[in-house]
C-alpha cells in the first residue's frame, strides 16, 4: 500500500494505492490520524489506485470518518473502483459517508 | 500471497473477474479472523487453503487447527445506525456471507476445522 498526501485549497487529498488489508490498515489509520491531529479535518480519500479492501481496511476508513467529523470536518471517498465500491455498499458505508466519482467532485463538495 | 494464490487458480479456468475478487475477499476475511481469533493468544498453527474450480462453481476449503468458530455464531453487523453509533469492526463474516453462495463448517480441532465456501459461477453464453 502506498499513501500520498496532497494539499488542495479546501481539503487534504490522501491518495491510496494497492491493497488495504489487515497487514496495513493500521498504518493508514495512523497516517490519517496524524493529519487530523494537526488540524487537517477536511479529507478526501482518493481510492482510484486501490485494488482491494477488506473489512479491516473499512475499519480504518470508519475511524477516519468518526475522527474528522468529531473535529468539525469530514472524510469523503472519491474514485473508488467497482469492486471497492461494492464492498463499501455491502458494508452499509455508503449510507454514512459521501462518495464521489472523481477527486475533483469531492474537492468541489468541500468548497460548497 | 494468499489472495494471489486464489487469483492464480481461478485464472487457470477463466473464472469471471468479479467472482475472483469476491473469492479473494472471502478467503482474506476468513484467514484474517483465524489469525486474530482462531489462533489467539500466541497459538501457533497452520491454515491450509485448497481451491477447487469447476465449470459452475469454485469450492474453497480452509482448514485450521485453532479454536473452532462456527460462522453462524458471528454477531449480526451494524449496517444502519448513525455514524456516531456505527460500530468499528465486525463486518468480516457479513462480507463473506454477501459474496459467497454456500458456507459449510465442520469443527474438529484435532483433525482440522474445515470451512467450505462455494461460489457459483455464472458464465456468459459464448
Amino acid at each position: 500500500m502506498e499513501v500520498r498526501f496532497e494539499e488542495r485549497a479546501d481539503a487534504l487529498v490522501v491518495a491510496v494505492a494497492g491493497s488495504i488489508d489487515a497487514l496495513n490498515a493500521e498504518d493508514l489509520e495512523q497516517a490519517i490520524e496524524a493529519k487530523i491531529a494537526v488540524g487537517s479535518v477536511r479529507i478526501i480519500a482518493d481510492l482510484s489506485g486501490v485494488t482491494f479492501v477488506s473489512s479491516t481496511g473499512l475499519r480504518a476508513l470508519l475511524v477516519a470518518v468518526k475522527r474528522s467529523r468529531t473535529e468539525g470536518g469530514d472524510f469523503r471517498i472519491a474514485a473508488a473502483s467497482g469492486s471497492v465500491q461494492q464492498v463499501l455498499e455491502l458494508s452499509g458505508f455508503t449510507s454514512i459517508l459521501k462518495t464521489f466519482e472523481t477527486v475533483e467532485q469531492a474537492v468541489a463538495s468541500f468548497a460548497e | 500471497m494468499l489472495r494471489d494464490f486464489v487469483e492464480e487458480v481461478c485464472r487457470e479456468v477463466a473464472v469471471p473477474e468479479r467472482a475472483v475478487g469476491q473469492l479473494k475477499l472471502a478467503v482474506d476475511e476468513v484467514c484474517t479472523n483465524l489469525v486474530a481469533y482462531g489462533y489467539k493468544g500466541g497459538k501457533i498453527g497452520d491454515i491450509r487453503v485448497a481451491v477447487e474450480p469447476e465449470a459452475s462453481e469454485v469450492r474453497v476449503m480452509i482448514t485450521d487447527w485453532g479454536s473452532p468458530f462456527h460462522p453462524d455464531q458471528a454477531p449480526a453487523p451494524d449496517l444502519s445506525s448513525d455514524w456516531r453509533d456505527r460500530r468499528v469492526g465486525g463486518l468480516g463474516w457479513h462480507l463473506v456471507r454477501q459474496v459467497i453462495d454456500e458456507i459449510d463448517y465442520v469443527a474438529d480441532p484435532m483433525n482440522g476445522n474445515v470451512l467450505t465456501l462455494v461460489k457459483k459461477i455464472e458464465r456468459k453464453e459464448s
